[in-house]
């Protein structure tokens, strides 16, 4: 492996901000390696992705030098940085140009004025490679997100590249196409020496195939080097604590001696067996069991939107006042078509859904507004295209609120929003709309709260900061159904959870029977010590009680 | 007015582009150059058929409702505006108002609906055969920039009519309905729709051209990947198509198939006759070469 690329001295600064968004970072990277870069929300790693190509360099003051190959990076021809740096974006939605999967990879080599005979044999070999072949004539809209995303990456891919750059790649995918997703890298990192260089929330996968790790702070490098030492080091930092994925956090939090330490589920187990530490349980606080009376009763509910493929299919549900219930499924199960039914947007064909034993969509708008508060998985689709602050104030009066500047100002601190409250909703962070979102949702004291995917592509901080304000309305007395594939989040904040499969969903179950009774949809942390502790989701729930038999 | 692809398994689809396009030139210029019923009839139905057969007769019905209610109303407005023609069928007289019904109107407005009837049904055709690829594969040696551009609109058209309808249901929770109000409510709240809809393309919009470009688009004359070869059915398919329609233009030259004067409109001229047969060729040569291509299956 020789020195593939070197960064020198980066500095860069967008106009008008006041701090710089990457600073004095050095570093090198090798051919070959799979880097994956850390850092919280404006932290300045999509920054540093994007400088390593020349097209994606954004609008800004830039100082020191990216060499790629012993030649700056900026000297790069159009056609060789197409051909020697692929990108992959988050959104699987924003790449594709094309109408089918095989114009979508042919599209890469015609820009590059490959002939269309050279054209056939690699889109045949790559397609073969990457399981791609029977999807080739399939239209881009009919693809689920996963398979998006896969065919985004062989459109990178089919051009031979030496780098590929991926912006947080399965941020937009459940765990499950995730892990395909992630799997179908490694292949490609192990089996044709591709260098990858990504950044990521969620490290849990990740990790267990990176070779070099860079954590950033505040624009600024904290950490080059190996995986083990580099999660030690997140640990030590507040910032970058929640970033540490559950399996070392498990090692770090209860100072388990382990080295490397374990990322994987099997590495911690071969860990703590070899050390024979003995775990055992934390008392747990079971939540009283409340008498509480139906809020909103689903009754025998069939949606379609083709014929012949049913989405839901005779669903029967009750959610009771004051619940917090999570709905688990993978992308696609329907869990969206429900929530956007229970929120009265939209009409199942058979069967009723009454609030308050009123029938949901008989409701007027502005009184279903101010009962029930509905988030979107992709929060602009509820946006107005206003200022923050407008947003706000525009969806009080809607829904009648009596002191509409209390209640925005309110609205603001609450959602940390205050200091973006002039900037258009559209400009926001992706964290930040999906606070607004929240807060348009809230805003009216609705009774009912329905979120979808509220956690979806958002950092840890902001995912704790979100689950923070959902906990304050829920001790309100607001009631809450969400949509979720993040288990870990669903069962720390969720009082009852519901599997969605096949068009209808599970009996709801109190969150730590589901998830404790799970084999594959539970936490990591259940997956790790479910033979010494079954009932333990989080390292907090367990104890080590001995270590290789001393008390 | 497209209600999907043909199969690609029929040998309609798959001749070259270049003979599918002679054969829908050809088959518009047909439906322009006669406006005598029974030829005009003979096409419609011929189109409708030939259609019918390719894209299932089911599918084809739930479109041709909304043509069957353009065609009366064309036929409809002929009646009532032609108040000088020949033949009066029906009259009515409400003080100085006269309303004539007339042969000439019946004649010149069904064979006008039956026209444009064939000509929408023909257009349906001509995108279930003539798909974006093949179109775009004709295109790009003379003019590759809109070649692209009619590509690139297809994905991004229908993105666009599906972020349209998610925002249609989501807005409903800020308060736009557009099922609700009166109609200037109504296209009030579309336009706040659409505007919603135009911030949200333009971003993600302006993030795909930042994509393509990272692809190296632009980068340098672009190679096409879409290539067809000629096959021996084209050149057989394409030398019917051209006999058949060099017959039918002899016979139109000779004056057959048109009327020129409105006045002089008849349902049926006796050398019409003669044409029907060439004019059911030419519409269902496909038929025939459909029936070629079972018949040589091994």
């Amino acid at each position: 492996m020789g020195e593939l690329i070197r960064i020198d001295q980066l500095n860069f600064h967008y106009p008008e901000q006041a701090r710089p968004a990457l600073a004095e970072v050095s570093l090198t990277i090798e051919s070959g390696t799979f880097v994956t870069i850390v850092g919280a929300t404006g932290s300045g790693k999509t920054t540093l992705l994007k400088l390593l190509k020349p097209e994606l360099r954004p609008a800004g003051e830039q100082t020191g030098q990216v060499i790629f190959h012993d030649h700056s990076v900026q000297t790069l021809s159009r056609k060789a940085s197409a051909q020697q740096l692929g990108y992959v974006t988050q959104d699987p939605q924003t790449q594709p140009i094309m109408a089918t999967v095989i114009e979508e990879l042919a599209f890469s080599l015609e820009n590059v004025g490959v002939d269309a005979a050279d054209m056939t044999m690699r889109i045949a070999e790559l397609s073969n490679f990457l399981g791609l072949d029977k999807l080739l004539h399939r239209s881009i809209e009919s693809l689920s997100g996963g398979q998006l995303q896969l065919v985004n990456l062989a459109s990178v891919l089919v051009l031979k590249p030496e780098v590929i750059l991926l912006d947080e790649p399965t941020a937009q995918l459940d765990p499950t196409t995730a892990q395909t997703f992630l799997a179908v890298l490694r292949q490609i990192h192990d089996e044709l020496g591709v260098t990858i260089i990504l950044t990521e929330h969620r490290l849990n996968q990740v990790l267990a195939m990176t070779d070099q790790l860079i954590l950033l702070a505040h624009g600024r490098v904290d950490y080059v080097g190996p995986v083990s030492a580099g999660l030690r080091q997140m640990y030590q930092t507040q910032e970058l604590r929640p970033f540490v994925p559950p399996i070392p956090e498990f090692f770090l939090a209860h100072e388990l001696a382990a080295q490397p330490l374990p990322l994987t589920v099997t590495a911690g187990r071969h860990a703590l067996q070899m050390a024979d530490y003995k775990l055992v349980g934390q008392e747990q606080t079971v939540p009283p069991q409340k008498q509480m009376s139906p809020l909103v009763v689903v009754n025998t509910i069939s949606k379609s939107y083709v014929p012949g493929e049913t989405i839901l299919r005779q669903l029967d549900l009750t959610v009771y006042s004051g619940d917090w219930l999570a709905i688990i499924g993978k992308n696609g199960s329907g869990k969206s078509t429900l929530l956007t039914v229970l929120a009265g947007l939209q009409k199942p064909q058979h069967g009723k859904i009454r609030l308050n034993q009123r029938t949901v969509w008989k409701l007027k708008n502005k009184d279903r507004l101010q009962q029930i508060g509905y988030l979107s998985q992709n929060p602009t689709e509820q946006f107005s295209g206003r200022s923050v602050t407008a947003e706000l104030r525009a969806q009080a009066t809607l829904v009648g609120v009596s002191d509409v500047a209390q209640a925005v100002k309110r609205m603001l601190t609450v959602c940390h929003l205050t200091a973006v409250a002039d900037q258009n909703a559209f400009d926001l962070s992706g964290g930040q709309q999906q606070l607004l979102g929240l807060g348009l949702a809230l805003i009216g004291k609705p009774t009912l709260l329905l979120l979808d995917e509220p956690t979806k592509g958002l950092d840890p901080v902001t995912k704790q900061y979100i689950g923070g304000i959902l906990r304050q309305g829920h001790h309100a007395g607001l009631t809450i159904v969400m949509a979720s594939h993040d288990m870990d989040f669903c069962a720390a904040f969720a009082l009852h959870c519901t599997f969605m499969f096949n068009g209808q969903v599970s009996q709801p179950q109190l969150t730590r029977d589901f998830f404790t009774r799970n084999f594959f949809s539970t936490t990591p942390v259940n997956r790790l010590v479910k033979q010494q502790v079954p009932e333990a989701l989080f390292w907090q729930d367990v104890r080590c009680a001995t270590k290789g038999g001393e008390s | 007015m497209n209600i999907g692809t043909v199969k690609s398994t029929t040998f309609f689809s798959q001749v070259h582009p270049l003979v599918s396009i002679l054969y829908f030139v050809g088959l518009f210029t047909l439906l322009l150059t006669f406006n005598h019923l029974l030829l005009i009839g003979t096409l419609f139905v011929s189109v409708l058929l030939l259609s019918g057969w390719y894209f299932s007769f089911h599918r084809l019905l739930t479109f041709f409702k909304g043509i069957v209610t353009l065609m009366i109303v064309i036929v409809l407005f002929n009646l009532i505006l032609n108040q000088n023609g020949r033949g009066l069928l029906w009259q009515w007289s409400l003080g100085v108002v006269n309303l004539r019904i007339t042969r000439t109107g019946f004649l010149y407005g069904c064979t006008m609906a039956l026209s444009l009837g064939a000509m929408i049904v023909a257009f349906v055709l001509f995108n279930g055969i003539v798909t974006t690829p093949k179109l775009s594969y004709l295109l790009f040696p003379v003019v590759p920039r809109l070649a692209m551009l009619l590509t690139i609109s297809l994905r991004l058209v229908s993105l666009f009519i599906q972020k349209f309808r998610r925002l249609a249901m989501f807005q409903k929770t800020r308060g736009i309905i557009l099922s609700e109000g009166n109609w200037r409510q109504r296209i009030r709240k579309t336009g706040r729709l659409l505007r919603i809809l135009f911030i949200d393309s333009v971003s993600s919009a302006m993030e795909t051209a930042v994509l393509m470009e990272a692809r190296g688009f632009g980068a340098r004359k672009r190679s096409h990947y879409q290539s067809y070869t000629w096959q021996r059915a084209d050149i057989i398919f394409s030398g019917g198509l051209i006999t058949l329609f060099a017959v039918i233009l002899m016979c139109r030259w000779q004056g057959w198939g048109w009327t020129g004067d409105v006045y002089q409109f008849t349902a049926i001229a006796h050398t019409d006759w003669w044409l029907v047969l060439p004019l059911l060729g030419f519409v269902n040569l496909p038929l025939l070469g459909e029936g070629m291509y079972r018949l040589w299956e091994n």
